[in-house]
């Protein structure tokens, strides 16, 4: 017997084109992350391929083929400079993927393109998880099955019934691919893949003026945060990401770990604690946002430190979606916000958080000897510098630019600035008058999704805020509190003027329907996000238990083998009952119904008999319906041998006209 | 080397277990019916490049922890088994009948008749059909729509062809399975021998009265030639006249010509088969020239004539001579 695939049907253009547009499909959205030439390379190569379907070109040569395949690899390597990383790798995949369709010319190549586009599919979703990128896999996913069935049809069908036929493919294939996607377990990395670019979103880790106000107007979210109790207040949530500790004159940063003792837990049980999940997205930092004191946090996903300063920072920078939980004590008025064990700064601490440039503003240095020399309190400088804040200060997207003396410009000349103004200068103002200070960044605030119950912290929520050492600890001091007051109870939008509102170009909230489409879709990517990217073994656990009462493996076994058995039961029913009506020609339904009719009347035709004899038999005994009876034997014999161009509606209108009762 | 002729044998060995294994199950019929008692479904190599494909999702997926490029190869997986089930629904059902065959020369392929019909509403797609040496035939089949389709199979020898089982597969819809099955149809055809050019034979026998002239009507003038006419037998045609584009003729008295011939076993020293092969070859000549032959083997004789049936009826006995249908059905 001869096996060889020239046997085989031929690739016809159809299937050539039908993969063609497969192929740009499931390529597309890889390009975009490629260098261009790569999308250069795919256009010639398709226009290439499309000009040998339609005879204009002929095929190409063998060795041209060879000597772009050498090309690509060489241009790849000087694109990547031999790093050998994902893109690298997606760029030889994308370059066989196109390149294999050029010198196409078995059914088995045509196989080989399907399955490097199921491939090259699945690395789209290494891109983006988004719905939409999901449901774009989707449909790749279903031009390859279209394309890969039509490899394996001989003749040319109307679309609508391949349509139907490709269409009974995803419906049967997807709700086992759910079933799989449900109950199987997941496995951890086999090995580590190669470290990826994750580019870095939201602020950076040190603050100038003028950072914040850009970044506010980025729309994209940061985290997004479910809480296991109530919500707290919006003047509590003040997300704490960074301290920064070390001032430069124009810049604060982050300068060391302080040796600062560890922080203590003797929480007392009496104090506001909350328990919460963040979303975070990747932003290509190690810090993890949380609220006032972290009691405990967990993650299945990395390993992280609490560290002095009372921050979650992780050990690796964050490149993926994380899912962290976090038990904090938040700010209590009766009790100090973060305490130490020694209740005390040591005499290094004290130094580094009084630290300042020995030059610069003095005007503010000259306002601050002022107040000490008039012999007032730390407490009652901090109350004397928020009065002066929510007195002479206004609160805007557009601050005027500072000179060499940024403080002094701001507190006695503009006096307009945006959050990193008001921490900047209140820090300062601390710091001269020897109070420890520091300034926090983060977020703060959020927007309430209650469609899903969480929280959506987006980069406009980005704040900025000083946390000063008084009465042995650390306390939070907002001075944006004192000017914009708005901005923390009700967020940005109600802080800024409508001139500063037209820059964050929110256009969507300004109409509600819109806002509520907005919201509404956060809320499904939160949902998605949840339910289906963060599926794993313990959601799968819980999921299964809650699906069947529990998750023994003898359980789920038995359940699946009921459904099994019960799809199999209803599947070969209803294919049963089906075939055994429609496999008739429409004389036999005919002829059936006409049985029908007369086994009322009690008449049974055997199994031997003609019809022709049936109705004469019947006949004999009902006289009344013998004409009619005649006629329809008569009728009835025309169709058996007349089949081509038998008109049925005269033997249709015969049978239902027969009275029987 | 070695490995391949131990893989050959190894796969010998497994056809032929197969086969006894397979002809049990499909008993000699008349028609057959595709059920689950008869049709198999395997994966075959496009299979295992699926599994391949799948695996290397799964790694991607399972190595970025990338829920989505793991739910893509759970859906290969399901379309994998989907595949199954619709390899299976695409031939279940048909219904194989025997139609018959012609015959053929030893040698050539013999066209055997079956006829195809599926009650899938669907039509069945992409059925592949062959005998164990024969070429393969592609069809597409439309529901509940009874096609004729002709098999050809390769003869070798004379006497009776039972081309054994007739191969039914399938690798719609998507390749990776294969869904086939071996039936084993009740068909058979004559082979009549292979026709070798060699000396003519000559009459031994005495049977000089039968050698008398049979001339028939216009048989006075050879070579006359008359303007064809529908319904003239293809044999008289003036096949030479109209290779000169002279025209379609038809040799009228063409058969006034010769004088019988007669083919017989006796005039003829070849061995036994090569013995059949000229005579069948000289039957054919006698016949194409409107010679009257007859022919005479050991223990059966006809007596000269001419015409379609006649030629049949001696090269069948050419074709079954001192060969009974059990010995070439065994082998």
């Amino acid at each position: 017997m001869n096996n060889s695939i020239n046997e085989l049907p031929i690739l016809t253009r159809r299937k050539i084109a039908n993969l063609l547009v497969t192929q740009a499909l499931v390529v597309a959205p890889i390009l975009m992350h490629l260098p261009i030439w790569i999308g250069a390379l795919w256009l010639a190569v398709v226009s290439w391929r499309w000009l040998c379907l339609i005879n204009f070109f002929p095929a190409p040569a063998r060795n041209l083929i060879h000597i772009i395949t050498i090309g690509c690899v060489i241009g790849l390597y000087l694109n990547f400079a031999g790093r050998v990383g994902m893109d690298a790798a997606l760029g030889l995949l994308t370059c066989t993927f196109v390149l294999k369709i050029l010198e196409m010319q078995s059914l088995r190549d045509a196989q080989l393109i399907i399955f490097i586009g199921f491939i090259v599919t699945s690395t789209q979703l290494l891109l983006s998880q988004t719905i939409p990128a999901a449901f774009y896999a989707l449909l790749s996913c279903a031009f390859l099955v279209g394309s890969w069935r039509g490899i394996y049809l001989n003749r040319e069908k109307p679309i609508i019934q391949s349509l139907k036929r490709n269409a009974s493919v995803a419906l049967q294939s997807i709700p086992i691919m759910l079933i799989i996607f449900i109950i199987l377990p997941r496995i951890a990395p086999l090995w580590t893949m190669p470290d990826e670019n994750t580019p870095k979103t939201g602020f950076s880790e040190d603050l100038s003026p003028g950072d914040l106000s850009q970044l506010v107007r980025n729309h994209e979210a940061a985290f997004r945060v479910s809480f296991t109790d109530e919500k707290p207040a919006a003047s509590e949530l003040y997300w704490r990401g960074l301290v920064l500790n070390a001032f430069d004159g124009r810049t604060w940063s982050h300068a060391k770990e302080t040796n600062q003792a560890k922080i203590e837990k003797n929480y007392s049980s009496s104090s506001k604690k909350t328990n919460y999940q963040v979303i975070l997205e990747p932003h290509g930092h190690r810090w993890l946002f949380s609220l006032g004191q972290v009691i405990n946090v967990k993650s299945d996903q990395i390993s992280f430190n609490v560290t002095n300063e009372n921050l979650i920072k992780s050990q690796e920078i964050i490149r993926q979606r994380l899912d962290y939980q976090v038990t904090s004590q938040l700010f209590d008025d009766r009790r100090p916000e973060f305490s130490t064990k020694d209740e005390n700064l040591s005499e290094d601490d004290l130094n580094f958080y009084t630290k300042l440039p020995k030059l610069g503003n003095p005007q503010t240095r000259a306002m601050v000897s002022e107040w000490l020399r008039q012999g007032l309190s730390p407490q009652n400088i901090i109350t004397e510098m928020q009065k002066k804040i929510a007195s002479e200060f206004s609160y805007t997207l557009q601050p005027p630019g500072l000179g060499n003396n940024p403080i002094d410009d701001f507190l006695f000349l503009t006096k307009r600035g945006f959050c990193e103004h008001f921490a900047s200068s209140f820090a300062y103002v601390m710091r001269s008058a020897n109070i420890p200070a520091r300034v926090v960044v983060g977020y703060q605030g959020g927007i309430w999704n209650e469609i899903e119950n969480y929280l959506l912290v987006s980069q406009a929520d980005a704040h900025a805020w000083v946390e000063v050492w008084i009465n042995n600890h650390w306390q939070r001091i907002d001075p944006t509190a004192a000017v914009a007051p708005n901005r923390i109870e009700t967020g940005i939008d109600d802080a800024l003027t409508q001139n500063d509102q037209a820059l964050l170009s929110r256009r969507w909230q300004q109409s509600p329907w819109l806002w509520a489409i907005q919201k509404r879709w956060d809320a499904a990517g939160y949902a998605w996000q949840k339910f289906v990217l963060n599926y794993d073994n313990k959601n799968r656990e819980s999921f299964i238990e809650t699906l069947l009462g529990s998750s023994d493996p003898w359980k789920l076994g038995l359940n699946l083998i009921a459904i099994i058995f019960v799809t199999t039961i209803f599947v070969t029913g209803y294919n049963w009952l089906t075939k055994r009506n429609r496999s008739l020609s429409t004389q036999d339904k005919l002829v059936r119904v006409l049985e029908k009719k007369l086994k009322i009347k009690g008449y049974y035709r055997n199994s031997n008999e003609s019809l022709s004899r049936f109705c004469q038999r019947v006949a004999i005994h009902e006289p009344a319906l013998s004409r009619q009876l005649n006629l329809i034997s008569k009728q009835a014999e025309t169709s058996l041998y007349a089949t081509s161009t038998f008109d049925p509606r005269e033997l249709k209108r015969l049978i239902y006209q027969l009275k029987v009762s | 080397m070695t490995s391949s002729r131990l893989n050959k044998s190894f796969d010998e060995w497994f056809d032929s277990r197969l086969n006894k294994w397979v002809d049990k199950r499909a008993p000699l019929a008349n028609t057959h019916k595709l059920t689950q008692r008869n049709l198999y479904t395997f994966p075959n190599r496009i299979g295992l490049g699926l599994s391949i494909t799948i695996l290397i999702i799964w790694l991607l997926g399972t190595n970025f922890q990338n829920n989505l490029a793991l739910a893509i190869s759970y859906l290969l997986i399901s379309i994998f088994v989907v595949a199954i089930w619709q390899a299976y629904g695409n031939l279940a059902g048909l219904v194989i009948k025997a139609v018959g065959a012609s015959p053929g020369f030893a040698g050539d392929d013999i066209r055997f008749t079956i006829q195809l019909t599926t009650p899938n509403l669907s039509g069945c797609e992409n059925v592949e059909l062959s005998w164990p040496d024969g070429k393969k035939i592609i069809v597409d089949l439309d529901a509940n729509n009874p096609s004729e389709i002709v098999v050809p199979c390769r003869s070798h020898y004379r006497g009776f062809l039972f081309p054994k089982r007739l191969t039914i597969q399938s690798r719609y819809p998507l390749g990776v399975i294969r869904c086939w099955t071996h039936i084993n149809l009740d068909l058979q055809a004559v082979v009549f021998p292979k026709p070798l050019a060699g000396d003519e034979p000559k009459l031994q026998t005495g049977d000089e009265e039968s050698e008398s002239h049979h001339k028939t009507k216009g048989g006075d003038d050879p070579g006359s030639l008359r303007n064809y006419q529908p319904g003239d037998s293809l044999k008289h045609i003036a096949w030479k006249l109209y290779a000169r584009e002279r025209g379609l003729h038809t040799k009228e008295n063409e058969q006034t010509l010769s004088s019988e011939k007669w083919l017989d076993w006796f005039s003829l020293s070849f061995p036994m088969e090569h013995r059949l092969s000229v005579l069948t070859y000289w039957a054919l000549q006698y016949e194409q020239a409107g010679i009257h032959y007859g022919l005479n083997l050991p223990e059966k004789k006809i007596a000269p004539d001419r015409g379609h049936k006649h030629l049949n009826d001696i090269l069948f006995l050419l074709a079954t001579f001192e060969r009974s249908n059990l010995e070439v059905k065994i082998s």
